[in-house]
């Protein structure tokens, strides 16, 4: 499904990635770990096509991400992104938000109405829809941004540290979400630095410092 | 169907937009109406004063005369020459005999005097009626060169003067009706380049979510149009006002301009001429500052 061949990324004759590769499955979860500069956030930008990368390829369901230039925002459906800071809309609700992605593709209000509150009770936000985002607590805003990232059925969901501005028992509760997520079909590929994370969950792990790739660790098998 | 809810999508966003700019939509609105109804205001005068050249052209006439021995023969060719022309509409000949037994109609009083002189005093009399003020210089230029023409006569002064008043007032109108449209011009590019930076933070989180283009730009074409249609309603409202009671107004102070219908001649053109522009404006600039502020966004 997705796919990186020799990938490297230069910032300004830096090389913030270096000939990184690696594939992935439909359904498969991936946690990107490495301490703060490591690279975690190139490989998602790269996956989202807001950067391209200076040498290598990357592939999307058999094709070349360049096959979406000048078309981005149709890859952007597919694969979608959670960020740490959340980018919500600060003036719209929460159901506003979460309904936002489905709205840009023209569907019936009636279907973006079932999707939505479908969407909102998956992630335990059903209680908030008319609420406005700075009404609500950090995990609560994750929450929001999981839901607009998974209303509209990707392939890809990629979290960019999802946790980071979250407490212990938030954080486990969001990555348990994404398990969840992941369980439905869709592949996860999250960002971290938290080890307590990483060891609680037994997925694959894909290890990079300095822009190189140390290791990669498959689940245990039990 | 995926568009029709897309586009009332845009219309939707265009009209939270507008409301949530306030201050800035009421300015950019009262921009437009000023800038509306003073071109609105200016074509009027414009065509005021066209009235006003009509009612002067209808009362002016060169007037010549032949020296007294000029024979019918050569009479007659001068008046062919005449009507031949350019800017000529018509010409009326006076022979000395009809212009004195107009004269003794006029003056029964000095009938006897005038029937007592040995040779008729009046010389063969031309009255040309040019078609348009503009047409005058180059008539009694060619008139002047005739040699059997020993004075020619009309308002040179009045003719002189309207020619100036009308070119300098189209000039000036040309030159205020280009700042207004500049003014215009400027306000809704700086409301739309307002708008722009205000909504960075949604237009980057749209982008990110996977908006095509022109959701994020349309909403911007369709706000311009909505605030030129808002502006050019009330303009042409106050338009329709201002042009009745001027009309009134001017047929008290020069009653010899027929401008009696003038203002409902303007009145449905002239409004939706207006409010097209308008829009064409405002999409034009729409446009230009989307193009320069949003290129980054998909390039």
């Amino acid at each position: 499904m997705l796919k990186f061949v020799g990938v490297s990324k230069l910032y300004d004759d830096k090389e913030a990635l270096s000939n990184i590769s690696f594939e992935l499955n439909k359904g498969d979860f991936l946690f990107i770990v490495g301490p703060s500069g490591a690279g975690k956030t190139t490989i998602l930008k790269l996956i989202h096509k807001e950067i391209e990368p200076t040498r290598g390829e990357i592939f999307f369901n058999n094709s070349s991400l360049t096959k979406y230039n000048g078309r981005v925002y149709l890859l952007r459906r597919k694969i979608s992104m959670i960020f740490q800071d959340y980018k919500l809309f600060k003036r719209k609700t929460v159901y506003e938000n979460v309904s936002f992605p489905l709205e840009i593709q023209g569907f019936s209000p009636q279907l973006i109405r079932s999707k939505v509150l479908y969407t909102l009770k998956m992630v335990g936000l059903e209680e908030q829809v008319n609420k406005f985002p700075h009404t609500l607590s950090g995990g609560e805003m994750q929450r929001v941004s999981i839901a607009r990232a998974i209303v509209n059925n990707p392939d890809i969901l990629i979290a960019d540290e999802p946790t980071g501005n979250l407490d212990w028992k938030t954080s486990f509760n969001i990555v348990d979400l994404f398990i969840k997520i992941n369980e439905n079909g869709t592949t996860v590929i999250m960002s971290t630095h938290n080890e307590e994370i990483i060891k609680k969950y037994n997925k694959r792990i894909l290890y990079i410092k300095d822009g190189k790739k140390l290791y990669e660790k498959y689940p245990h098998i039990s | 169907m995926k568009n029709i809810h897309i586009f009332l999508r845009e219309i939707k966003e265009s009209l939270i937009n507008i409301i949530r700019s306030g201050f800035l939509t009421i300015i950019s609105i009262f921009v437009i109406i000023v800038s509306i109804y003073s071109i609105g205001m200016i074509y009027y005068f414009l065509n005021y004063s066209n009235e006003v050249k009509k009612g002067i052209e209808n009362k002016i006439e060169i007037s010549f005369y032949l020296s007294r021995d000029t024979n019918e023969v050569r009479i007659k060719e001068i008046e062919n020459e005449i009507v031949n022309m350019n800017g000529v509409e018509s010409v009326k000949y006076i022979s000395p005999e009809v212009a004195l037994e107009e004269l003794i109609k006029e003056y029964p009083e000095y009938e006897s005097i005038f029937k007592d002189l040995d040779k008729n005093p009046l010389p063969p009399t031309f009255f040309v009626k040019p078609d348009s003020v503009y047409s005058i210089n180059e008539i009694t230029s060619k008139i002047s060169k005739i040699t059997e023409v020993s004075d020619f006569f009309y308002s040179k002064d009045l003719v002189d003067k309207l020619l100036f008043s009308i070119r300098t007032f189209a000039f000036l109108s040309i030159i205020i009706v280009s700042i207004f449209i500049g003014i215009f011009v400027f306000f809704l590019g700086s409301n739309i380049t307002v708008s722009i930076y205000n909504r960075r933070d949604d237009i980057e989180i749209m982008k990110l979510v996977g908006t095509q283009p022109s959701f994020i730009k349309r909403p911007f074409y369709i706000e311009g149009i909505i605030l030129s249609l808002i502006g050019g309603t009330i303009s042409s409202f106050l338009l329709n006002k201002s042009f009745s009671e001027i009309t009134k107004l001017l047929n008290i102070i020069l009653p010899f301009v027929e401008n009696q219908n003038l203002s409902n001649q303007l009145n449905t053109s002239l409004y939706i001429y207006l409010n097209l522009s308008a829009i064409f404006i405002s999409l034009i600039v729409s446009y230009f500052v989307l193009r320069r502020y949003l290129k980054e966004i998909y390039p």
